[in-house]
């Protein structure tokens, strides 16, 4: 489903973030990206957006190579993938509901479909009874739920999470952890950076570990390390 | 939203700045090319014959004649008139009745007044006649005239020519800043439009749209402040001039309708040029 080969990025003038990165993600995986700050994960993921572009290397994502893929189509592969940050991105002045629906009528959705798919998914993730909230009146738990039900919504194949919990505090994250498990269950592929030393052991998952930009271990059922 | 609603009237009074100078430029300008043409059309080469007091013999009949046979067989000639020595002091004395009052006799030449088709061609009417043929004293041809007056347009031209183009660049780098804070301004939801996978048009749209509507506003504005101008102004100024029914600026809407489409023009490239500065998707 994903494939690194060989990818190399050098910011410039010569700022290594990412050495000779190789691996492949199968469809329906659980992987854990950890390394310190710094090590080259956020540039895996923006790499996976093409936000930027590789130096050197070729990436495939849903059989398809990003270098070759037209400014026109980037759109189409965002919807495709969907993202989770430690800061949220949710839209300050938008309740729960508009901050989903935002993310449907932006793909183009129509009202009707809008209507159907913002409480279902609301409700899954667990913020059945919080929709009309603001951002602000809901805890940073609620606020990462609002942000991955806004990432899920289209159901994408693909979903990237930079440290999504990052910002919250240990019992929090193990909910926010069940909920990607979940998710992950219905065959999304999960792609997860992070610092969480104690949830990377605990969920027994493949872990790719980078520091400075190399790939040092890819286990299948690996821990922190 | 306040800092946004301050640039976008700083860019609008901008646009209706330029937009208005441009109004002027434009009104003035056809105006003052109508005027040279009205003058171009005045333009006449004057062939005066000899005359006791000028050359040794007054002019005979025969050559007087003779003159009238080869300039109407000259294609850039309209019409010729004659103008006797009786009409020409007539018409003296109606313009000047205190030099004519003393005149012992009538001193002026019988003349030609020739029309050209193009009043252009003047000079090359009067060259015709160069050397004078027997019996001419003088050809006159208003060159000086003719020539002063295209200066002028050109200079009123070119005038017109800079100060839109600085006006209407202005313009545009000012809608191009408006539009830069406004992307500013909406940075996070930009990055979540683009997240979320919004196509390039969806992002640019409405900051495409407020650029225009930057210039559209401006230009209204304008139109209406030139429709004041013109309905206060103009009466008291062109009451002072005297100026023939023929010569015209172009008309009101026409004037209206360029500004609209000039400030629209502007409002687009402004906000088209930064997003594509800004806006990299």
């Amino acid at each position: 489903m994903i494939v690194f080969e060989a990818v190399t990025k050098v910011y410039e003038p010569h700022v290594v973030a990412l050495r000779d990165a190789s691996f492949v993600l199968d469809k329906g995986e659980f992987v854990f990206l950890v390394g310190p700050s710094g090590s080259g994960k956020s540039t895996i993921m923006r790499l996976l957006l093409k936000e930027l572009e590789p130096s050197r290397g070729r990436i495939i994502v849903g059989g398809r190579e990003l270098a070759r893929l037209k400014r026109s189509k980037v759109p189409m592969l965002r919807r495709n993938v969907g993202c989770v940050f430690q800061d949220f991105k949710l839209l300050t002045d938008r309740t729960a509901y508009e901050n989903v629906a935002y993310a449907l009528k932006v793909q183009g959705e129509s009202q009707r479909a809008i209507r159907a798919k913002v409480p279902e998914i609301l409700s899954l993730v667990g913020l059945g009874a919080k929709t009309t909230n603001y951002p602000h009146e809901l805890s940073g738990g609620e606020q990462q739920r609002v942000s991955i039900a806004r990432a899920f919504v289209n159901h994408p194949p693909l979903l990237i999470c930079d440290e999504p919990t990052g910002n919250l505090d240990p019992d929090t994250s193990v909910g926010i952890m069940q909920l990607l498990y979940r998710i992950n269950r219905t065959g999304t592929t999960v792609l997860m950076a992070t610092h969480d030393r104690e949830m990377v052991d605990k969920m027994r998952k493949r872990v790719i570990a980078l520091e400075e930009g190399v790939v040092v271990r890819d286990e299948r059922r690996g821990g922190y390390g | 939203m306040a800092a946004s609603l301050s640039t976008s009237a700083a860019a609008i009074m901008t646009v209706l700045i330029g937009m208005f100078l441009l109004g002027l430029f434009i009104a003035l300008g056809t105006w003052v090319l109508s005027w040279t043409n009205h003058v171009k059309r005045d333009l006449v080469v004057n062939v005066y014959f000899c005359t006791e007091l000028k050359c040794e013999k007054e002019a005979t009949a025969k050559q007087i004649e003779a003159v009238r046979a080869q300039l109407v067989g000259d294609p850039r000639v309209k019409s010729i008139t004659y103008v006797s020595k009786k009409d020409a002091l007539a018409e003296m004395k109606e313009k000047y009745p205190e030099l004519t009052e003393n005149l012992a006799r009538n001193p002026l030449p019988p003349a030609y007044e020739v029309i050209p088709k193009r009043g252009e061609d003047v000079k090359a009417i009067a060259s015709g006649l160069s050397p004078p043929p027997a019996g001419v004293q003088e050809v006159k041809y208003g060159e000086k005239k003719a020539e002063r007056i295209l200066q002028v347009a050109k200079i009123v031209g070119g005038i017109f020519l800079v100060g839109s183009i600085i006006l209407l660049v202005a313009s545009t780098i000012l809608i191009g800043n408006t539009i830069r804070l406004s992307i500013f301004s909406r940075r996070r939801e930009i990055e979540v439009m683009k997240l979320v996978g919004a196509t390039n048009w969806f992002v640019r749209a409405p900051f495409m749209l407020e650029g225009l509507l930057c210039g559209l506003a401006g230009s209204i504005c304008a139109v209406g402040l030139l429709l004041a101008a013109r309905e206060l102004a103009l009466p008291g100024i062109m009451g002072r001039i005297d100026s023939p029914d023929d010569i015209q600026a172009w008309s009101f809407p026409v004037v209206a309708g360029i500004l609209v489409a000039m400030s629209l023009l502007v409002g687009a490239a402004g906000s088209g040029i930064t997003l594509r500065r800004f806006l990299r998707i």
